[in-house]
Order: structure tokens, then sequence, then C-alpha cells
């Protein structure tokens, strides 16, 4: 095995993980995302108005913070952690499933409102270092998702309403989406103007989030 | 090898840095499009299994490196205009 010869994050060893290595650090996290999945299935069965058994009296109400955060949060910054391979990185799936998981069992609320803001934390640190390593715009792009997660669980802690935290909520998906596509799209030759009118689209974007923080329910 | 993502081989993609062969061991110096990618992983694991598959090596040395960044300028020419360019 070649190991580490440059500069901080330039050279990676190349996989020595046994696959019972990988199973056992990154299974529980899977689990935890994957129970947060169904639970927001489950909720999702409840908010449609289907009679199904209410498991967890607050499952509907939790759909899409455990969709969405829960499950995607820690399966998206898994990805991350396992893209930087520091062992630090995946304290943000570990907090992201454990808070998925605190808001599903019923812990105080704080907990898990908690659990899933000091992912996003994490998280943010993550692309703060890969963008040190290859700084790019893809990168910044997913980063301002990060923090979108991060504003939505600081606002529950503060006592917003639920409804109220779905825009930043669906703004950590679509601009980690949008960065993800922006990163594959470079292979085909982006122009500067093309580059242009994605940062307007993203900047509108960003502002109505703000928009909606600011302005009266 | 074929990228997932993109679906091109990692040549043509520009993402092979390096090969040298040395009494039957191979180190290979690979890239990712971005340190975001998550693939890294897969990528040298199946470097690593199709040159142990072809039999004329029988170790594989593989690292992921970001230095130089890859760009989308590193492509094959024939890549390049498959991708519009």
């Amino acid at each position: 095995m070649v190991t580490s010869t440059g500069p901080v994050g330039s050279v990676i060893p190349a996989s020595g993980r046994t696959l019972s290595t990988i199973l056992r650090t990154r299974l529980p996290l899977f689990s935890a995302a994957l129970v947060c999945l169904l639970a927001g299935l489950w909720g999702g069965l409840l908010l449609l108005g289907l009679p199904v058994p209410t498991l967890v009296a607050t499952t509907a109400e939790d759909h899409g913070i455990l969709m969405v955060l829960g499950f995607l949060g820690t399966v998206i910054s898994l990805e991350r952690a396992v893209s930087l391979g520091r062992p630090w990185a995946f304290a943000a799936p570990a907090f992201a499933g454990a808070g998925g998981v605190a808001i599903l069992v019923t812990l105080p609320p704080m907990v898990g409102r908690l659990l899933l803001c000091a992912a996003s934390i994490v998280l943010v640190v993550v692309y703060v270092v890969v963008h040190r390593i290859q700084p790019a715009l893809h990168l910044r792009v997913m980063a301002a998702g990060a923090v979108c997660w991060y504003v939505a669980p600081l606002l529950w802690l503060m006592g917003w309403p639920l409804p109220r935290l779905v825009p930043w909520i669906a703004g950590f998906l679509v601009l980690t989406i949008i960065g993800e596509r922006l990163e594959l799209a470079r292979v085909a030759f982006l122009t500067r103007n093309s580059v242009r009118q994605f940062l307007a689209a993203a900047v509108v974007f960003g502002v109505g989030l703000v928009l909606t923080t600011t302005a009266r329910p | 090898m074929i990228d997932p993502e993109l679906g091109i081989d990692i040549v043509s993609l520009g993402l092979v840095y390096g090969l040298e062969v040395n009494d039957r061991v191979a180190a290979v110096v690979l890239t990712t499009t971005t340190p975001a990618c998550p693939l890294g992983e897969y990528i040298t694991g199946e470097v690593r299994r199709v040159l142990l598959a072809g039999g004329a090596v029988d170790r594989v040395e593989a690292v992921i490196t970001h230095v130089p960044a890859w760009t989308p300028e590193m492509m094959a020419d024939v890549t390049k205009r498959a991708f519009g360019w």
C-alpha cells in the first residue's frame, strides 16, 4: 500500500479496509438512515389519510424532517465522509442518523434538533476541508445547501413551527442536488454565460429562502 | 474500467495519472473528478481487481490523489468531442 506523501489531503491511500471494517463502521449509519426512511414513508401514508396504524404520534408531523434530514441528510453526509476519508467526518452522518432516530422515538424534542444541528455543522466543516483540497463552485453550492440544513433545525430549536422550516429543508436538497449536477456538467464544456446564469438562479433561490424567514407568516 | 456516473472509461476521462509496473507489482495513481466524490474506494478497488485478473501483475498499489486537481481539459480529445466540446 502506498501511503500519503503529499500535502494534507493530496494523497489518499487506496482502499485497504476490509469489507467487514467498512460494514462495521458504516452499516449502523445506514441502518439509522433506513429507519428514518421507513418512518418517513409511514408518516407520508398517514398524511395521505390512508388507514394505516399510527405507531408514533408525531410520525406524520415529522415526515419531512425524517425524510430529508434523517434519511437523505445521513446518506449525503455519509457520502461526503467517505469521500474525505477522515474519521471525524463520519460524525456528520452519525449525528444526523441519531437525530432522526431521536425524533422518531420521541426523546425530548431538543435532543433530536440539537443532533441534527450538530450534523449540519460537521457537514459544513467537511465541505470547507474538501474545498481547501480543490476549490470549486459546485462545492460552494453544496456547502450552501449544508448551511440551509443548519438553519432548519436552528429555527426549530427556536420554536418555529415545522411548516415554516420547509423552505430551508428544501434548500438543503435543492442546493446539494444542483451542486452535484454542476459538478457532472463540467465535462460538457460549461460556458461563462451558463455559469453566470446558474449563479444568478442560485442567488435568487437564496434570496427567496431568506425572504421566507423574514416575511410574516 | 468505466466511471459509474459518467459512463466513460477512466483513462479517457483523464482520471489515471500514472501507471508503473516493476517486478510484477503495479503502482497506479488515480484521481476523481472532485474530492467530494465518494467513489474513490470503488474505483481503486476495481482497478486492483481488473489488473490482478489480467494476470500480468501479482500486486497492485493504487492511490487517489488530488494534486494536480482534475479538470475537464484532461479528458481525451475524442471524449471531449463526445461531450460537445
